[in-house]
């Protein structure tokens, strides 16, 4: 009896429907808000994405740098000496080429090495060297010799190297480090 | 036929119906399913009957809780909830249980829907109406007797046991 019963209340409610405009417009609503939710959603995770890449970006820059190594640095100054650029300073005096190089954080000076040739300045201009700034100087000796000289700090990736010497492509290499100054000298090899 | 919106067509007809069974009456049917589906939506969950229902419940309370004109009628001349019937039922059968179950008290029409309808466990509706077990097995019990009474009391039981 109460079988019967309820199933007659079941077929009685189950015969009703919610109006045709009501269903429709709620059915809608439903399937825009779903909608609008997975692009709120993909959005942010798209904004996440972008925060991870710019956090590693920032991670990447603020990481230790990896510091070149002398044979690395030797190639790159023998790369500069070839260049032969045109210096920015043109004067004969280290103090003159000084006072035209202003942005160098260090006290321009010429090293003390004995072995090397005599020469004179022609000229000097920025560089770099291992991402130090420096000077570059260009020298000429008496018998016409070509020569470069670079000076920078004795920071970063030169602070690693007392003494270093190779020959690259017919340019001949020297680095070594003078108290607080890392030199590097470049011949062109006769 | 996208799966989604038959799903999402099927809940609002249950929603419906329950608001039906609450009220009585369509138009606050409508209008208590429209408000506990955009609460729903918004409080961003699971969408489906618990929650719809419950919303649906807490909006229609709301609403008896308010002062309203109250229209003394003839149970025959109450709001038909039979109205558009889908399904081809025996018409005179389905006036009667309409009447009765329009005679029915709120909560007492509530838990027969939830049980007979929405197959609902007793314990699951003592739950929902926040009342002892043993008192909505009274209710139902106490509806099942009404209805029976009402539907063999009426002119078309008793024209339909004559002929």
């Amino acid at each position: 009896m109460v079988d019967e019963l309820d199933q007659m209340v079941r077929e009685h409610y189950r015969a009703m429907a919610a109006p045709d405009a009501v269903r429709s417009r709620l059915v809608a609503l439903a399937v825009d808000r779903s909608l609008q939710r997975r692009r709120l959603r993909r959005l942010a995770w798209g904004g996440l994405a972008a925060a991870c890449l710019a956090a590693a970006l920032v991670w990447w820059s603020m990481a230790e740098p990896r510091w070149a190594g002398p044979a690395e640095i030797a190639s790159s100054v023998a790369a500069h000496h070839r260049l032969h650029q045109e210096s920015a300073v043109v004067a004969a005096r280290i103090e003159d080429i000084a006072q035209g190089l202003p942005r160098l954080d260090f006290a321009l000076r010429l090293p003390q090495r004995e072995s090397l040739p005599a020469w004179r300045i022609e000229g000097g201009r920025y560089c770099s060297i291992a991402g130090n700034i420096a000077a570059q100087l260009r020298l000429s000796d008496m018998h016409g010799g070509d020569h470069t000289l670079y000076v920078s700090r004795c920071t970063g990736a030169v602070a690693d190297i007392a003494s270093f010497g190779s020959e690259i492509d017919g340019v001949a290499v020297s680095i070594w480090s003078e108290g607080d100054l890392t030199f590097a000298w470049a011949t062109s090899a006769r | 036929m996208d799966p989604i919106p038959d799903a999402l067509a099927a809940l609002t007809d249950r929603g419906f119906r329950y608001a039906l069974a609450l009220t009585g009456d369509r138009d606050r049917a409508a209008d208590a399913l429209q408000d506990a589906w955009v609460a729903m939506l918004r409080a961003g969950g699971e969408v489906g009957p618990g929650y719809l229902f419950a919303a649906i419940r807490s909006r229609i309370c709301d609403q008896a809780r308010r002062p309203r004109l109250v229209v003394l009628s003839d149970p025959a001349d109450l709001p038909d909830i039979a109205e558009e019937p889908r399904e081809e039922l025996d018409p005179g059968r389905h006036r009667d249980l309409a009447t009765a179950l329009a005679r029915l008290r709120e909560d007492e029409r509530e838990a027969l829907f939830l049980t007979a309808v929405e197959s609902w466990t007793v314990e699951a509706v003592a739950a929902h109406q926040q009342r002892p077990r043993n008192t909505v097995l009274s209710m139902l019990h106490r509806a099942r007797i009404k209805i029976r009474a009402c539907m063999a009391s009426s002119p078309g039981a008793q024209e339909r046991q004559h002929g």
